[in-house]
């Protein structure tokens, strides 16, 4: 067949048409966003979105199927898992969403019934899924914080659970399902960048999956992985073990490269440019692949310091405790470890006396130049037996106690001007049950600006029985965080989410080979009755008492 | 008396009031299971289907011959050849007719338009419409395995029997030979229908409740990112089938899904010269023969499903710029793109032409479609017979297959649910210590009653009815069968107690009787 030029415009429509076609069913876009925090740290954000417009729930294009059949099958709304290794501090600057240590899990249901054995349901799936423990998190851990908004979803109080495991290590092994949901896997776009090896060698390794399902029945799906890396310079070749060879995902609508909070961006080799909307940074394109992408920092005024430090992770936990208890009463402000657009700053720590009692201490400074509308949401296990007749607040502005009223809502969440019409309110309490559900207290508090509130409460140490221990048991246990959350008008935009330190708790630890002393013990027993009793039978058996002899107990054993 | 008796007499006192104590604690709650119900229900065989024909000539066929004698010789000859193929469970009522059509239909040569016409000149479709009132009434679907065969002669039309998609007319056309061998050989040709669901070709465990999920499988999605129309294309070719399956005989869900950068490293991809499966020269690429199975193991290429039935994956294979074309390398030197991996799934290779653009189509899919529904026939066990006439491929399972296949798996399930009883009947007898629970007798009595009037309804010759009561016999045998309570008790035989026992109660003993002895004999 000859082609006339007609023939092949016509081709050449189609061909565009469909291609428009098969790509807007879903939407699929990446960006990588490196920014400068304080004290020498650099962010690497590694965003992968995907967008499914009105999904059918069988048919799936570049939506994960696994988690579609997930939202579907347990009526989600909202879901988000996170795994994380180390502990971001706000004095680093903010970062936006991060996660707390270990693994963390929200749900938010359609409906609030059943809610306990969905999440079930959803964290044994999750925990198939990425092969974390997260399917231990059962109720004796998890629970439902009122009044803490983890999304932007309306009114999800009652049917979002929550649960937190201080503890699940991550490894390379949660970090392949994790790339295998990727549209290009890790086989092409940003995320060939993402080299197993030298990702858990950095200061910070957070990643999480979000699956949002919005009123106008679309579906987005969001992969997060937040890296923190101390350095001074860099090079993507040195961070991640290989510059961007790769082709770009040919499925991503968008794929670009932002840089945020450099002064000078003349030390960036290559240049980055004006991407639109007030940001610098690179968008990749498909001729990508016929030249290496390695993306090089180099600031003109160098210092010593070599930079990439690998004794640094984990080192950097030094100010928990009881150096910032001595800060307590100056004023928190005039603390080197604040960054400058730092607009919270968070304590947490433990008061301990022996190994019976102990008290939790949670301190909250506002470091805003306006009044600031928190929630605070803390859940503490039920072998932390909580006195709720101890729980107090104390301001350092008066060095006094303040009232904490009790807005005595009754699991009803009230309206939002109502919670904080004082300057601490007790939404709600939940006592523990031993060996079943933890203690929560939910509160309302309003700090002036400069204001620190230090919340404490005291608790009796509970024992775990002997199966409930740990392998390490004399480790001590790790307490999730507290979940600290901003509300007002001022931050109408994205309600803000704050994890406090998390802590280490240790409990009166039984002797661990206490069954084998047992054991010991009784065949001992056991042995001298049988030994007696076989004595008296085979001893005596053949005695024979010769009538004219001297001795009066002469023993001759018997054939027997 | 002295110590020594005392000690001994003490001992055997305990053990003599320990024994009931001991005895009383070791024994089992077993559920009272009805045994002779049980057995009497294995002993007897199930009831025959009765398989109703009616062969109805025309009356051009008998021109040329003696119209009785040769009915009655055709009778005859056709009762002989249906006991020939007569199976443990069916039996044949043949009728012959001769019947006179009004139409000439000679000048026909379109099976669908054969097919319509005869059923509106047979008035099928009052017979349709009476059936649907009929079930109306009884607010059940029934079906009866009643055929209706037509011998025919059209010498425009290739000789075969044509099955037509849907309802239970079958007809033969016999070409231009219209003697009495002929007619012989075509209705021997005829009768394996009712064999047509085989046990060797089934490749999953279990046929009632699937799951099927479609893959499409990008190698490299590089410049041309693939999608499917994969609704339409399941719509049209597939959707009828699952419907009719869904309707009448079990539970299939789907979904399908799109994986890119399937690798093939795990292959030995080899390039030739030699012609292609289109007899095209140029470059193709194959697949040995040998590596195939591997391919669904590879944790990539199959992906998780959310359900507890049994899953069979489709795979429509596009391969890479690199690899195209790609076949598969048969030792017999022919090439082929597609194939089956028991009880796992099928796949299937699309080579993308140049002209394609970056959505397959309906149309584009056909072939991989037409390949997925072969074989799913396959997976339900159909087999395709020779000399059939399947003109109609759009449709993947016959009325009268569908109907073979319910029958055949209503008499497997009956077989199995009393073989799985009488099994468990044994295996409780052999193990007297095995603890039997409420549920396991409550389920085997729920068994029994299913069973019992599935075989009532296979008398009143409902069979629908029959077929569902099956599928529940077999469900409650499975969990009596397997409930956790025996499973784990399976394994503890009497053995093991004198195992546990001896080593602690035989040194103890020992001395015990000796002496026992030797104190009666001294007095």
């Amino acid at each position: 067949m000859k082609h006339t030029p007609l023939t092949i415009l016509f081709f050449l429509f189609f061909s565009l048409y469909f291609g428009c076609l098969a790509q807007s069913q879903d939407k699929y876009t990446e960006a990588l966003t490196i920014k400068k925090l304080n004290k020498n740290k650099l962010l690497f954000k590694f965003d992968f979105n995907t967008i499914s417009k009105n999904p059918n729930y069988q048919n799936y294009f570049l939506f994960p199927k696994t988690f579609g059949n997930l939202v579907k099958e347990n009526s989600l709304e909202y879901l988000r898992f996170s795994l994380t290794q180390g502990m971001y501090h706000l004095k680093y600057g903010e970062i936006g969403r991060y996660s707390p240590p270990g693994g963390e899990l929200i749900a938010t249901f359609e409906t609030k019934e059943d809610l306990e054995s969905k999440f079930r349901t959803v964290s044994r799936k999750i925990s198939g899924i990425f092969g974390t423990s997260q399917k231990f998190s059962d109720l004796t851990i998890s629970a439902q914080p009122f009044y803490t908004e983890f999304n932007s979803l309306e009114s999800t109080s009652q049917r979002t659970h929550y649960s937190s495991l201080p503890r699940e290590p991550v490894c390379t092994e949660n970090l392949t399902p994790w790339l295998k949901l990727l549209p290009c896997r890790s086989k092409a776009g940003l995320a060939s960048l993402l080299n197993p090896i030298k990702l858990y060698d950095l200061f910070y390794h957070s990643m999480s999956v979000e699956v949002t399902r919005s009123q106008e029945n679309s579906l987005s799906f969001h992969q997060q992985l937040l890296l923190v890396v101390e350095l001074k310079e860099f090079k993507f070749s040195q961070i991640f073990g290989t510059p961007l060879i790769g082709p770009i995902c040919p499925f991503s609508s968008q794929t670009k490269i932002q840089i945020e909070g450099f002064s000078d961006y003349s030390s960036f080799t290559p240049t980055p440019e004006e991407i639109g909307n007030n940001q610098v940074g690179f968008i990749l394109k498909e001729n990508l692949n016929k030249k290496d992408f390695n993306l090089h920092y180099s600031p003109k005024e160098k210092t010593n310091n070599n930079g990439y430090n690998h004794n640094n992770i984990g080192n950097d936990n030094s100010n928990n405790g009881n150096d910032n208890n001595n800060n307590f009463n100056n004023n928190g402000i005039n603390d080197e470890n604040i960054s400058k657009n730092q607009s919270i700053k968070l304590n947490r720590f433990l008061k301990e006396s022996g190994k019976i009692r102990g008290g939790v201490i949670t301190q909250i400074t506002n470091l805003e130049k306006n009044d600031l509308h928190l929630t605070l949401y803390d859940s503490l296990p039920w072998f932390m037996r909580v006195y709720f007749h101890t729980l107090t607040i104390k301001s350092n502005f008066e060095n006094k106690e303040i009232e904490i009223t009790d807005l005595n809502l009754e699991s009803e969440q009230g309206n939002e001007s109502n919670l904080f019409a004082n300057q601490a309110s007790l939404l709600r309490i939940q006592t523990s049950q031993d060996h079943g559900r933890p203690s929560i207290f939910e509160l309302a508090l309003v700090l002036k600006p400069g204001e620190t509130f230090q919340i404490s409460v005291d608790y009796l140490k509970g024992f775990l029985n002997f199966e409930e221990h740990p392998f390490d048991g004399n480790r001590g246990f790790d307490i999730a965080p507290a979940i600290v959350s901003m509300h007002g008008k001022k931050q109408n935009l994205k309600k803000r989410i704050y994890y406090t330190d998390s802590l280490l708790l240790m409990l009166p630890t039984p002797d661990f080979t206490m069954p084998y002393n047992v054991m010991t013990i009784t065949t001992t027993a056991f042995l001298i009755w049988y030994g007696s009793f076989l004595n008296n039978l085979t001893g005596r058996a053949g005695l024979k008492l010769k009538k004219k002899s001297k001795a009066k107990w002469i023993i001759k054993p018997d054939k027997f | 008396m002295n110590t020594t008796l005392k000690v001994l007499l003490s001992v055997f006192f305990v053990i003599l009031c320990g024994s009931p104590i001991w005895y009383h604690t070791m024994t089992v709650h077993q559920t009272k299971l009805p045994t002779n119900k049980l057995l009497n229900l294995s002993s007897s065989a199930n009831p025959k289907i009765s398989i109703q024909i009616k062969l109805l000539f025309d009356e051009q066929i008998l021109k040329t011959q003696n119209k009785d004698p040769f009915l009655s010789k055709v009778k005859k000859e056709v009762t002989k050849l249906s006991k020939e193929f007569q199976q443990e469970f069916l039996t044949f009522q043949i009728n012959t007719q001769a019947i006179k059509l009004k139409k000439d239909y000679n000048n026909m040569n379109d099976p669908k338009k054969i097919t319509k016409f005869l059923e509106e000149s047979l008035s099928f479709h009052k017979e349709k419409e009476n059936q649907k009132e009929k079930e109306k009434e009884n607010n059940t679907e029934m079906f009866e395995p009643k055929y209706t065969l037509v011998l025919l002669n059209i010498p425009n039309l290739s000789e075969g029997i044509y099955l037509p998609p849907t309802g239970r007319l079958i007809w033969i056309n016999l070409g231009e030979s219209t003697n009495e061998d002929n007619l012989l050989n075509n209705l021997r040709n005829f009768f394996p229908i009712f064999g047509c669901i085989t046990n060797t070709t089934k490749f999953t465990t279990q046929t009632d409740d699937l799951h099927l999920s479609f893959i499409l499988l990008n190698q490299d999605p590089r410049g041309r990112v693939l999608n499917w129309e994969f609704e339409e294309a399941f719509n049209y070719y597939l959707q009828p089938t699952l419907e009719k399956l869904n309707k009448r005989f079990s539970e299939i869900t789907f979904d399908s899904e799109m994986i890119a950068y399937a690798d093939l490293e795990h292959f030995r991809v080899h390039k030739s010269n030699e012609a292609n499966r289109n007899n095209e020269k140029g470059v193709h690429y194959s697949i040995s023969k040998k590596t195939l199975r591997r391919v669904i193991q590879i944790g990539e290429w199959s992906s998780s499903v959310a359900t507890n039935k049994p899953v069979l994956r489709f795979i429509l294979f596009v391969p890479g710029q690199k690899f195209t074309p790609l076949f598969i390398n048969k030792n017999s030197g022919k090439n082929r793109d597609a194939f089956i991996v028991p009880g796992i799934g099928g796949i299937s290779i699309h080579n993308l032409n140049k002209s394609e653009t970056q959505l397959l189509n309906k149309n584009d899919l056909r072939r991989s479609f037409l390949v997925f529904a072969n074989q799913m026939r396959l997976f339900l066990g159909i087999k395709n017979l020779e000399k059939f006439n399947y003109y109609d491929p759009s449709n993947v399972i016959h009325d009268i297959e569908l109907d073979m296949l319910i029958l055949d798996t209503l008499i497997k399930n009956l077989n199995e649910a009393k073989h799985s009883l009488v099994s468990l009947h044994t295996l409780i007898e052999e193990l007297p210590y095995m603890e039997i629970p409420e549920e396991i007798g409550t389920h085997i009595q729920n068994a029994i009653n299913e069973i019992q009037f599935s075989e009532s309804n296979m008398k009143k010759k409902n069979y629908k009815s029959a077929y569902f009561s099956s599928k529940r016999a077999i469900e409650d045998c499975n969990r009596a069968f397997f409930n956790p309570s025996i499973s784990s008790q399976l394994y503890f035989e009497m053995q093991n107690r004198f195992a546990i026992y001896i080593p602690i109660f035989l040194p103890m003993l020992a001395p015990l009787i000796t002496k026992l002895f030797k104190q009666i004999s001294s007095f």
